[in-house]
C-alpha cells in the first residue's frame, strides 16, 4: 500500500474526527451543520479508499446536498435560537452518558485495533457474466443492486413517500390550538332536533 | 504499515462514540439530529470496510445505500418535527419536549 | 340444452332464499307491491317447480318405477374422517315419495299464506322485512324437506327454527313478544342438541349421513349396542331415535318442550298458520317418517313416541277448553293434534301420522287465517278474546263458512278431511298389539286416551267457533283505537278470504286420498299409502275390519258428542253450565287456565336452577375473581408501574442515561469471550478416533487447548479454532461406557456409564428373542431357563458377563452358558439380538482469550468409539497401531 494512500486514510480519518467533534460541540448550529459536511466530505474519501466509488458519491449528492442543506433551511427557518443551552452544572445523568460511551467505545476500538485479517484481492466477474464492472462501481453495484435487492429498492421508494407526505403533514400543522368554527355545525343540529 | 480493517473499525466506533454522546448530552434538537446522522454515517463506514474485506458480493455497500436513504427520510421526518415542535414551544430545546409526559 | 328436472329442486330451495334477500336488502326502498310481487313471485316459482318436479315424480312411478326419486347434487359441501374413512357431506337434494308429498303441502300452504299476508300485513310499516323473513322460512323448510342427508337437512331445521324466532318476536317493540320469541329459540336449542348428538351417533355407526344409507342400514343399527356398552341395553337405534325424537318434542312442540308454541302466538297470524300450525312444527313428524326404518327397529324408541304423542294430544286438549284466546285455543289445539301425529308415528302407523300432517296443514291454516280474519274485522291486535266476540257469521259469511268446515274437519265429523286421517291414527293404535312386546295393552290404552283427546278437541274447537260466530256481537275488544271503535266487523278483503276458500276446500276434500273405512266393505281406496309405500317402514300389523270399525264408531261418537256438548252450552242462549261447572271445581279451573303450571314447574326447577347457578357464579366473580385474583393482579400492575413511572422524569438526559446503561450491559458481553465446544459425532452418538473438536469463533479469539482435562494445557495460545486429536488409552476417563443397542423398532442407542463393580442392568423387552431355544440346555440347566445375564464393570474400563440363560455371542461364537467372559474396551458382544459395546469417554477443555486478555474456558464430553478386536490395552486407540 503506497504511503499516499495511508497518508489518504489518516487524513480523512483526522478529519472526520475532528469535524465530528466541531459538530457535537458547536452551540452555533450553522457552525456544526458545515463541520457536518465537512464530516460526511471526509467519510466520502474514506468510502473511496474502500472501493465504495459509487457510494460515494451517493454520500456527497444525499448528505452533503440534501441533508445538510435541509439542515441548513430549518436552522434559518427557525432563526437564532432564543435561549443559549445553560452553563450550569452538568447533571449526574450527562456525566453517566459520557462516561459510559467513552468506555465503550474505548473497549471496542482496543478490540477493533487488534483485528487485522488478510486482505484479499477483490473479486474477478464470474464466468457465466459477460461484464461486471469493477468492485464498487455504478455497473457493479446496480447489478448486485437490481440482482440481489430489487425488492427492498421499491420497498424504500415506498418509504421516501411516506416520509415526504409525513413531513408535509407535520410541518404544516393541524391547528390544535385554535377554536375551530362551530357555528354551522350548530345549526345544523337544530335543523336534526326539529 | 498498511491500512487494516481493523484501523477502519476503530475509527467508526471512535465517529459512533462521538455521535452518540452528542446525542445523549445535547439539549438542541437540531444538533441532536446531526449526532444521529454521526452515527449512521459510522455504521456505513463499518458496512463499507466490512465489504471491502469480505469482497465476495456488494452486500456491505447495498446495506449502507439502503441507510443513506432511509437516514434521508428520517432527516426530512426529523426536521418537520423540529419546525412542528418549534411552532408550538418556540425552542429547538428538548427539555420543552415533555407535553406527553402531563 | 337438455332440460334436467332434477335441477329444478335446486331452484325449488333457490327461489325463495333469492326473494329473502332482494327483500331483506332491497325492500324498504322498494314499494309495497313490488315487495310483495317478489315474494309472493318467488313462493309461487317454487310452488310451480315443486308441481313440476312432483309430475315428473309421478310419471316415473306411473311408468313402474318403484323406487323412483329425483337427486340434484350440487358440490360436495365438506368431508370429515369417522372410522378412518372419509365421510363426504354433499349439497344433495332429492324429492322421493314423502318428500315429493310434503314439498307440494309446503309450498302450495306457503303460497296461499304468502298471499293471505299481503292483505293482512297491508298496514305493517315492517312490510319488506315480513316478507324476507316468510321467504327465507320458504327456502329453509323446503332446504329440510329436501335435504338428502342429515347434515344438510339441519341447516334447513335450524333455518327454521330462526324464522322461527324472528318472526314471532317480529313486533319486538312489545318485550313480552320478544321473550315469546326467545323462548321459542332456547326451547329449540334442547331439542337440536338432541338431533345433533343423533346425528353424531348415526355417523357412527353407519359412516354416512345420507338418509337412505341410514334407513338401509337401520337393522344393523338394532345389532349394536349403543355407545359399545351392552350394559345400558340400549341399542345404537334405541339411543339414536330417542336423541332425535328429543329434536321432534323441541321442534313440534310435544312434552316436555311444548311450552313455547302457545307463546309462539305473538307473532303475526300468517306466521302462526304457515309457521306454528302448518309446516315447520310437523317438521318434526317428518323427521320420523324419514327415519322410520330406524324408527321401526326401536321398540323402546316407539313406545316413548306414541306415550309422549298420547300424553300430549290430551294434556293439550285439556289446556284448550278453558282458554278465552283465539289463538291460544289453536295454539293448544295445534300441540294437541301434533300429538296426534306422534302417537300414530309411534305406533308405527307412519302414514297416517304424515297424512294427519297434510289434512292438518290445511284445516289448521285455515282455522288460523279465519281467526286472522275476525281479528282484521273487528280491530283486535295480536289477538282477540272470544267472550268479547259472537254472531261475527252475519258480518263475514265467507270466513264463517271455511271456519265451520275447518272445525268440522279437525273435530273429525265423517266426509270431512280430519276425519280420514283421525280414523287412521285410531286404527294405528289399536292394531299395534304385540309390536309393543314389553306391553301388548299399551295400544288399547293409547287408543283410549286418543279417543278422549277428541272428543275434547270437537268441544273446545265448537266453543271457539260457537263463541265466536254465533249469538250475538259483544262489543270486540275493548281498545280506544278509533278507526274500529263504533264500526260493527267487515269480511276482510279478497286477498285474505280467497286464501281461506281454497283452504276450506282443502278442509273438506283433502281426505279422500286415504279412505280407510272403506275396509268394512273389504274395499280399498288408499293412493296416499300407495304412493308413500316405498318411503316409509312397516312394522307389519295387520288391520282387522274389528279395528276399523272400533275406531270408526268411536271417532264419529267422540266427534259428536263434543259438538253436541259444546252445542248443549254455548250456542244455545242463557245456559249457565259452564259458570257452574266452573264455580264448582275452582281449583281444576284454575289448573287448566294455568296451563297445568307447566311453565311454573320449570321456572321453579329448570330456570330456577340454572338462575341459582348464575347468582352463584356470578357471587363467585364478584368474590374470588374479582375480588381476590383480579384486583391483586391488577394492584401489583399499578405498583410495579409506580415505580417505572418514578423514572420517567421526562428530562431526556436521564433516558438517555439509562439507554447507555443498557449499552454498556450489551458490550460487556460483547467484550466478554465466550467458550463454546463443539465436537464431530457420528449417528451413533460416539465420537470417532482422531476426535474433531471445534471451539466457537470470535472476533481476535486466541485458543488453548487441554485435551484430557487434566488441567495442564497441552497447546499454546493459538488462532485456530479447531483441532484434531487422537486419544490414547491414558487420555481416557477411568470407568466403562456400555453402549446397549436394543433390539426393535424405534429403539434408541442407550449409553451408561459404569463404575468399576456397578452392574448393568438389561430390558429384558429390548433383547428380542435371547433365551436359550434348544430342549438340551432346558433340561440341563432347568435353574438357568428365563434368567438374564449379568453384566458388572471391572477395572480396567471394560465388563464382565455371564451369560446365564441368555444366547450371547461374541465375533460370531456363542459363549458357554456357565462361563465368565470379560468383554474389553472396544470389544462388543451380542445378547439376544442386541448389541452391547464398550467404549470409553473423554473431556476435553478449551480457553479462550480475546483481544483484552480476557479469558473463558468451556468443556465437552464425549464418548469415543474404541477400536474393537485388540486385546493389548495399549492398542485400543491411536498410537501404538
Amino acid at each position: 500500500m503506497s504511503i499516499a494512500a495511508i497518508s489518504f486514510f489518516f487524513v480523512c480519518g483526522a478529519v472526520a474526527i475532528a469535524s465530528a467533534l466541531i459538530t457535537v460541540t458547536q452551540n452555533n448550529p450553522i457552525r456544526a451543520a458545515f463541520s457536518l459536511l465537512a464530516h460526511i466530505i471526509a467519510l466520502a474519501g474514506l468510502f473511496i479508499g474502500l472501493q465504495g466509488h459509487f457510494l460515494a458519491v451517493i454520500q456527497l449528492i444525499i448528505y452533503a446536498g440534501v441533508v445538510v442543506v435541509l439542515f441548513i433551511f430549518t436552522i434559518m427557518y427557525i432563526g437564532p435560537v432564543p435561549k443559549p443551552e445553560s452553563a450550569g452544572r452538568p447533571s449526574f445523568a450527562k456525566l453517566f452518558s459520557i462516561a459510559g460511551m467513552v468506555v465503550v467505545t474505548g473497549a471496542v476500538t482496543y478490540a477493533a485495533l487488534g483485528y487485522s485479517p488478510a486482505l484479499k484481492g477483490l473479486n474477478t466477474c464470474p464466468e457465466a457474466v459477460a461484464e461486471c464492472g469493477q468492485f464498487g462501481g455504478v455497473e457493479a453495484f446496480s447489478a448486485a443492486l437490481f440482482r440481489g435487492g430489487v425488492v427492498p429498492f421499491e420497498l424504500i421508494s415506498i418509504l421516501l413517500t411516506v416520509a415526504v407526505v409525513g413531513a408535509i403533514m407535520v410541518a404544516r400543522g393541524r391547528l390544535i390550538y385554535r377554536e375551530k368554527p362551530r357555528r354551522k355545525k350548530q345549526e345544523l343540529s337544530i335543523e336534526n332536533n326539529r | 504499515m498498511e491500512v487494516q480493517l481493523g484501523h477502519y473499525l476503530a475509527l467508526a466506533s471512535i465517529i459512533f462514540g462521538i455521535g452518540a454522546i452528542g446525542f445523549l448530552t445535547r439539549r438542541n434538537v437540531l444538533i441532536q439530529l446531526m449526532s444521529i446522522e454521526l452515527m449512521l454515517n459510522s455504521v456505513n463506514l463499518t458496512l463499507l470496510a466490512f465489504n471491502r474485506w469480505a469482497s465476495s458480493d456488494h452486500a456491505g455497500q447495498m446495506f449502507a445505500f439502503f441507510v443513506i436513504a432511509v437516514a434521508a427520510a428520517e432527516a426530512a421526518v426529523g426536521l418537520a418535527i423540529v419546525v412542528g415542535f418549534f411552532r408550538l414551544h418556540h425552542t429547538v430545546h428538548t427539555d420543552q419536549a415533555n407535553t406527553l409526559k402531563h | 340444452m337438455e332440460f334436467a328436472v332434477e335441477r329444478t329442486l335446486l331452484w325449488i330451495v333457490l327461489l325463495p332464499l333469492a326473494g329473502a334477500i332482494i327483500n331483506g336488502l332491497a325492500g324498504r326502498y322498494a314499494s309495497r307491491t313490488t315487495v310483495h310481487t317478489v315474494a309472493v313471485g318467488s313462493v309461487a316459482m317454487a310452488f310451480g317447480l315443486a308441481l313440476l318436479a312432483f309430475v315428473r315424480l309421478y310419471l316415473l312411478r306411473a311408468a313402474g318405477e318403484q323406487d323412483a326419486k329425483l337427486i340434484y347434487t350440487l358440490y360436495e359441501w365438506f368431508a370429515i374422517t369417522v372410522n378412518n374413512s372419509q365421510v363426504s357431506i354433499p349439497v344433495r337434494f332429492i324429492m322421493d315419495a314423502l318428500g315429493g308429498a310434503m314439498t307440494l303441502v309446503v309450498s302450495g300452504v306457503g303460497l296461499l299464506i304468502h298471499i293471505y299476508a299481503c292483505g293482512y300485513m297491508k298496514d305493517d310499516p315492517s312490510y319488506a322485512r315480513f316478507f324476507s323473513y316468510m321467504n327465507l322460512f320458504m327456502a329453509s323448510m323446503l332446504l329440510l324437506v329436501l335435504a338428502s342427508n342429515v347434515p344438510l337437512m339441519f341447516v334447513g331445521w335450524e333455518g327454521v327454527g330462526l324464522c322461527s324466532y324472528l318472526l314471532i318476536g317480529f313486533w319486538f317493540e312489545n318485550k313480552s313478544y320478544a321473550e315469546a320469541g326467545r323462548k321459542a329459540f332456547i326451547t329449540n336449542r334442547i331439542g337440536d342438541f338432541g338431533v345433533l348428538i343423533a346425528m353424531f351417533l348415526l355417523v357412527q355407526a353407519v359412516g354416512s349421513f345420507e338418509f337412505e344409507t341410514i334407513n338401509r342400514h337401520a337393522v344393523e343399527l338394532a345389532g349394536r349396542w349403543a355407545f359399545g356398552l351392552p350394559a345400558l341395553r340400549m341399542t345404537v337405534a334405541t339411543v339414536a331415535t330417542l336423541f332425535l325424537f328429543l329434536g321432534c318434542t323441541g321442534k313440534s312442540a310435544q312434552i316436555p318442550l311444548f311450552v313455547w308454541l302457545p307463546d309462539a302466538m305473538a307473532g303475526p297470524t300468517p306466521v302462526s298458520a304457515l309457521i306454528h300450525a302448518a309446516t315447520m312444527v310437523t317438521s318434526g313428524v317428518y323427521l320420523i317418517c324419514r327415519l322410520s326404518p330406524v324408527f321401526a327397529v326401536a321398540p323402546t324408541s316407539m313406545a316413548v313416541v306414541a306415550i309422549i304423542g298420547t300424553a300430549t294430544a290430551f294434556l293439550a286438549a285439556t289446556i284448550a277448553l278453558v282458554q278465552n284466546n283465539m289463538k291460544r285455543i289453536l295454539a293448544y289445539s295445534t300441540v294437541s293434534q301434533l300429538g296426534f301425529m306422534f302417537a300414530a308415528a309411534g305406533c308405527g302407523a307412519f302414514a297416517a301420522g304424515f297424512f294427519h300432517v297434510y289434512t292438518h296443514a290445511f284445516f289448521k291454516a285455515c282455522l288460523f287465517l279465519g281467526a286472522g280474519s275476525v281479528m282484521h274485522a273487528v280491530g283486535a291486535h295480536g289477538d282477540a278474546d272470544i267472550r268479547q266476540l259472537g254472531g261475527l257469521r252475519r258480518f263475514q259469511p265467507r270466513t264463517n263458512w271455511t271456519f265451520l268446515a275447518s272445525c268440522l274437519a279437525i273435530a273429525g265429523v265423517p266426509l270431512f278431511s280430519g276425519f280420514f286421517s283421525k280414523d287412521e291414527i285410531l286404527v294405528g293404535a289399536l292394531s299395534v298389539g304385540d309390536f309393543f312386546f314389553f306391553a301388548p295393552w299399551l295400544g288399547r290404552v293409547l287408543f283410549a286416551v286418543l279417543v278422549i283427546a277428541a272428543i275434547l278437541t270437537a268441544f273446545y274447537m265448537f266453543r271457539l267457533y260457537f263463541m265466536t260466530f254465533w249469538g250475538d256481537y259483544r262489543g270486540g275488544p275493548s281498545h280506544d283505537n278509533a278507526e274500529h271503535g263504533g264500526h260493527d266487523p267487515h269480511e276482510s278483503p279478497g286477498s285474505m278470504t280467497w286464501p281461506l276458500v281454497l283452504l276450506g276446500v282443502g278442509a273438506i276434500v283433502g281426505g279422500y286420498l286415504w279412505v280407510g273405512a272403506l275396509g268394512l266393505l273389504h274395499l280399498h281406496w288408499e293412493p296416499w299409502v300407495v304412493w308413500l309405500e316405498p318411503s316409509l317402514a312397516s312394522i307389519g300389523t295387520e288391520h282387522h275390519t274389528s279395528h276399523i270399525a272400533w275406531a270408526l264408531g268411536l271417532g264419529t261418537t267422540a266427534a259428536v258428542v263434543g259438538i253436541g256438548i259444546a252445542w248443549s252450552w254455548y250456542a244455545r242462549k242463557d245456559v249457565e253450565t259452564p259458570k257452574r261447572l266452573k264455580e264448582q271445581f275452582p281449583e281444576v279451573h284454575q289448573f287448566l287456565m294455568d296451563k297445568w303450571r307447566v311453565d311454573e314447574l320449570y321456572d321453579a326447577t329448570i330456570l330456577g336452577g340454572s338462575r341459582r347457578l348464575g347468582i352463584a357464579s356470578a357471587n363467585f366473580d364478584n368474590a374470588a375473581i374479582d375480588g381476590l385474583l383480579a384486583s391483586a393482579s391488577s394492584k401489583a400492575v399499578k405498583g410495579l408501574s409506580y415505580l417505572f413511572t418514578r423514572i420517567q422524569t421526562g428530562v431526556v438526559h436521564a433516558y438517555g442515561a439509562i439507554m447507555v446503561a443498557g449499552i454498556v450491559a450489551v458490550a460487556w458481553w460483547f467484550i466478554f469471550p465466550h467458550a463454546r465446544i463443539d465436537v464431530q459425532l457420528d449417528e451413533n452418538g460416539l465420537a470417532r478416533n482422531p476426535v474433531h473438536l471445534a471451539a466457537g469463533e470470535g472476533l481476535g479469539y486466541e485458543y488453548q487447548w487441554d485435551i484430557d482435562s487434566d488441567g495442564t494445557f497441552e497447546t499454546d495460545w493459538q488462532s485456530g479454532s479447531k483441532l484434531e486429536h487422537r486419544y490414547s488409552i491414558d487420555e481416557l476417563k477411568p470407568g466403562s461406557v456400555v453402549i446397549f443397542a436394543g433390539s426393535g423398532y424405534g429403539v434408541h442407542t442407550k449409553q451408561s456409564k459404569l463404575m468399576p463393580g456397578e452392574p448393568f442392568h438389561l430390558d429384558e423387552n429390548l433383547l428380542g428373542s435371547w433365551q436359550h431355544p434348544d430342549e438340551y440346555f432346558k433340561k440341563t440347566y432347568p435353574k438357568l431357563v428365563g434368567v438374564l445375564p449379568k453384566i458388572e464393570a471391572d477395572e480396567d474400563g471394560g465388563v464382565i458377563i455371564r451369560p446365564n440363560g441368555a444366547v450371547v455371542a461374541r465375533t460370531g461364537k456363542r459363549i458357554e452358558r456357565e462361563e465368565t467372559i470379560r468383554v474389553r474396551p472396544g470389544e462388543s458382544v451380542s445378547i439376544g439380538e442386541a448389541k452391547l459395546t464398550i467404549a470409553g469417554y473423554a473431556q476435553a477443555t478449551v480457553a479462550v482469550k480475546n483481544a483484552f486478555g480476557l479469558i473463558s474456558r468451556d468443556s465437552i464430553t464425549f464418548t469415543i468409539a474404541r477400536d474393537s478386536g485388540s486385546n493389548a490395552p495399549q492398542a485400543y486407540l491411536g498410537g501404538t497401531r
